[in-house]
């Protein structure tokens, strides 16, 4: 029972030696779609796409990571709560050039096909014990809720953080790429629609290795790091990780003499992960077997997570700040004349073309478009035509601008 | 102490007890609906007690979620050619299992039904809730003329799929349809922010409202009309909540359940007399006669269980769900117990007494009849309750 084509590629992270290079039509199906949409250059005028913006304005979304990662379950340790980032970036193309809007519009958010979160995760059962505070039902860390408005940030773009998204709709099925709908109102009028993927993943497999017999997953974790490291966890769950080991996805500074969560996570199981037997051994903890979160144009092109972000010993490196030391582009890209990243600046941070986002036009890390997922493709199709890059300068520019772009970030 | 001396105190007890008048809620046997590699949950369930729902498949084929169909064993029904994943929602009293086919990262989701043996197609729609009737309410999916993705509510009949009105809105989720034809689920009001619950009768739509806040939800309903879901309070809590609807499917009543602990609950399943099943502060309840039941103390003591959801009940007062079992989750069955009949041998006569007050007198966790944990006086007066009244 196996799927053929664009989806046989992504389910190929399975048990080492089963039935993986099996899978290479599809992923060269796959690869063949990335270099049609990406590799042919830039088209520059409508023919390109079959559809045009017909709305005064633009608005294009992402997430900031590409995955949000959270548990099911807190009755035992919290390691990372539901919380997600959108930022939106709104632009007028009304007038002769395109401008950046920073006011003067209201930037709506809502994810109509799950709209619940309290029902789907103990999160708001054990907040209390946890952090505590305790936080209204549906409501996330910043105060958010799972429908509002997004904020100016300051940094010409709008977003909404915290939101207690969980991968599970209001039919109960798993997606951990639900559509967000995102609404640009101007006096009461609405100027621009969109929809993007935010994504959320609780796929995390620990007892894969963690299964010992008569207790749970987790029990096992925390007897195993009582055992090793003279602690009591065990005896005082539900236990907050981060309150030791420092993580700056949650802002805890933990106590400076110990590894930080993720150096010590990586570190400790960087020498076990044998013991498995996965194709893709980051998908035994990070979303996962049935997620593949990686799942952009690198995924497509046979780029998989160490190709950029090294083994796990790299990325436990002690003198690495989890989640600021990240691959850069140009790492591997380079091309003439061209640029990426801004200097010193994160990809999901840095602009170019007179302050538009990377991810306005590329879309979230790990999504970068065209993506093997459907979902994350939607809003290039709807606004272009076509997946993959924001190519169609018609998408912001009320007319083809006609000359060439060249790719620098203060490229005009 | 003879047989008789027993018996006597065990008479003397049962007067003391129905003298204080003391109550003892039904108690439930507890089995596991099994696993396949991960985690499993229970959605449906039928009058016969056969049982529906999803379990993560194996770590060899990706873990993969896989809709099963439970008869006292499972058994995993795969999704339709093409897809990776299946998921079971409803079961009706002919052990028809109705569910959806679908792979994650794909926008299509096919419904299924499956009825010993492999799941035949019933089109593009997600399916949710269905009667004995063949109907099968659920979502189907659209695109506005802008082509941005939405969705309505429909019906299966017959062979073909209607969408049902929403209520201002661009999204809508049918989630139950009773045998007398009534549908109830849930639309997005203008603007797409908040949903309402709804009930549809004769193809129109009504809003159930809310308890006072801005949200609320439909996934149940009976034939007397009587709708279990969430709705909001004033304090923007959601809270379960019965809405009774009158004869021209309106909302005469809406009844809040409160809640066990915290500030959430959810109700999931009503049967024909009312009683309603759902979470609240990670424990799955049992709303009966106006009180809101915390199910996890009506099993037997000592079991690895936490109950965190029941998503439904039938008429004979069996319960699913899924709850954790040494930290997994899994999908149980509840059946009422005869307490009773303490001894397990099928009648309920004076040995059950004797067998009960040695247990009792042994501080055995089985004498703990109320659940709460302690072997004490309270239990004696609670079990000549349960023996009092028979099976």
């Amino acid at each position: 029972m196996r799927t053929e084509g664009l989806l046989t590629g992504r389910r190929r992270s399975g048990r080492k030696g089963r039935g993986a290079r099996a899978t290479w039509l599809g992923l060269l199906g796959v690869a063949g779609f990335a270099v049609g949409a990406a590799g042919s250059g830039p088209p520059t005028g409508p023919g390109a796409g079959e559809k045009t913006v017909s709305t005064p304005y633009v608005v294009l979304v992402a997430n900031d990571l590409g995955m949000h990662c959270m548990q099911q379950d807190f009755s035992e340790f919290l390691i990372l709560p539901p919380f997600n980032t959108v930022h939106a970036q709104v632009i007028d193309r009304s007038g002769e050039h395109p401008h950046i809007v920073t006011s003067g519009v209201t930037v709506d958010f809502a994810i109509p096909g799950n709209t619940t979160a309290t029902d789907k995760t103990n999160w708001w059962t054990y907040d209390q014990a946890l952090l505590g505070v305790d936080f209204a039902p549906d409501v996330g860390l910043t105060g958010n809720g799972l429908a509002g408005v997004l904020s100016p940030t300051g940094r010409k773009d709008y977003s909404i953080t915290g939101v207690p998204l969980t991968p599970i709709d209001d039919n109960g099925l798993e997606n951990p790429y639900p559509l967000a709908t995102v609404t640009v109102t101007r006096n009461g009028a609405e100027v621009a629609r969109t929809q993007a993927v935010v994504p959320v993943s609780w796929e995390v497999n620990c007892s894969l290795c963690h299964n010992a017999p008569g207790i749970s997953p987790g029990t096992d974790i925390l007897r195993a790091h009582d055992r090793m490291h003279g602690t009591e966890l065990e005896a005082n769950q539900p236990v907050f990780c981060a309150g030791c080991h420092a993580d700056p996805a949650l802002g805890a500074p933990g106590d400076p003499d110990l590894p930080t969560f993720s150096a010590a996570m990586h570190g400790a199981h960087a020498d076990r992960m044998d013991q498995v037997e996965l194709e893709n051994d980051c998908y035994a903890c990070h979303p996962g077997l049935r997620t593949q979160c990686q799942r952009d144009v690198h995924y497509a092109n046979g780029i998989f997570c160490t190709d950029c972000h090294g083994g796990m010993e790299a990325v436990g490196d002690p003198s690495r700040t989890p989640w600021a030391d990240q691959p850069r582009c140009d790492d591997c890209h380079s091309r003439p004349g061209f640029e990426f990243e801004q200097p010193g600046t994160l990809y999901r941070d840095s602009k170019g073309h007179s302050g538009v986002f990377c991810y306005a036009c590329h879309g979230s890390p790990h999504a970068i478009t065209p993506t093997v997922t459907e979902q994350d493709n939607l809003q290039a199709i709807n606004l272009q035509g076509h997946a993959g890059v924001i190519d169609q300068c018609i998408v912001c520019h009320s007319q083809d601008e006609g000359d060439p772009f060249f790719h620098r970030v203060d490229d005009d | 102490m003879t047989n008789h001396s027993m018996t006597t105190r065990a008479a003397a007890l049962a007067g003391l007890c129905a003298l204080a008048g003391a109550a003892s809620a039904q108690q439930y046997e507890i089995t596991s609906l099994g696993n396949i590699y991960g985690p499993s949950a229970a959605y449906a369930l039928n009058g016969s007690g056969q049982a529906a729902g999803a379990a993560i498949g194996t770590i060899e084929d990706l873990s993969p979620y896989r809709a099963f169909f439970w008869d006292g064993a499972l058994h995993a029904i795969d999704p339709l050619a093409g897809d990776l994943d299946s998921h079971a929602v409803a079961i009706d009293d002919a052990g028809a299992v109705y569910g959806n086919s679908f792979t994650i990262g794909r926008f299509a989701v096919r419904a299924f039904m499956a009825d010993a043996g492999a799941p035949v197609l019933l089109g593009n729609f997600t399916a949710r809730g269905a009667n004995n009737a063949g109907k099968i309410v659920g979502q189907t999916p659209g695109t506005d003329s802008a082509g941005w993705r939405t969705s309505s509510a429909c019906v299966y009949d017959s062979g073909s799929v209607s969408t049902l009105p929403g209520l201002g809105g661009r999204s809508g989720l049918a989630t139950d349809v009773a045998e007398n034809g009534d549908i109830v689920g849930m639309a997005t009001l203008p603007k797409d922010k908040v949903n309402h619950a709804a009930l549809w009768r004769s193809g129109v739509a009504h809003d159930l409202g809310t308890l006072g806040g801005a949200r609320s939800q439909a996934h149940a309903v009976n034939e007397g009309g009587l709708v279990a879901g969430v709705a909001d309070t004033a304090a923007g809590d959601p809270h379960a909540c019965l809405f009774q609807v009158n004869g021209a499917g309106d909302v005469a009543s809406r009844t809040d359940l409160g809640v066990l602990g915290g500030r959430a609950s959810y109700a999931y399943g009503v049967d024909g007399s009312g009683r309603a099943v759902g979470t609240s502060d990670d424990r799955a309840f049992l709303w009966d006669g106006g009180q809101l039941l915390d199910l996890n103390a009506h099993i037997p003591a000592g079991t690895d269980w936490h109950l965190q959801a029941a998503t439904a009940i039938n008429g004979s007062g069996q319960i699913v769900g899924w709850g954790r079992l040494l930290g997994v989750p899994t999908a149980f069955l509840l059946t009422p117990a005869c307490v009773a009949d303490f001894n397990g041998d099928g009648s309920v006569n004076t040995i059950d007494v004797l067998s009960f007050l040695n247990a009792w007198a042994a501080g055995d966790s089985s004498a703990d009849i109320n659940g709460d944990g302690l072997v004490n006086t309270l239990d004696v007066i609670a079990f000549l309750n349960f023996w009092n009244a028979g099976c």
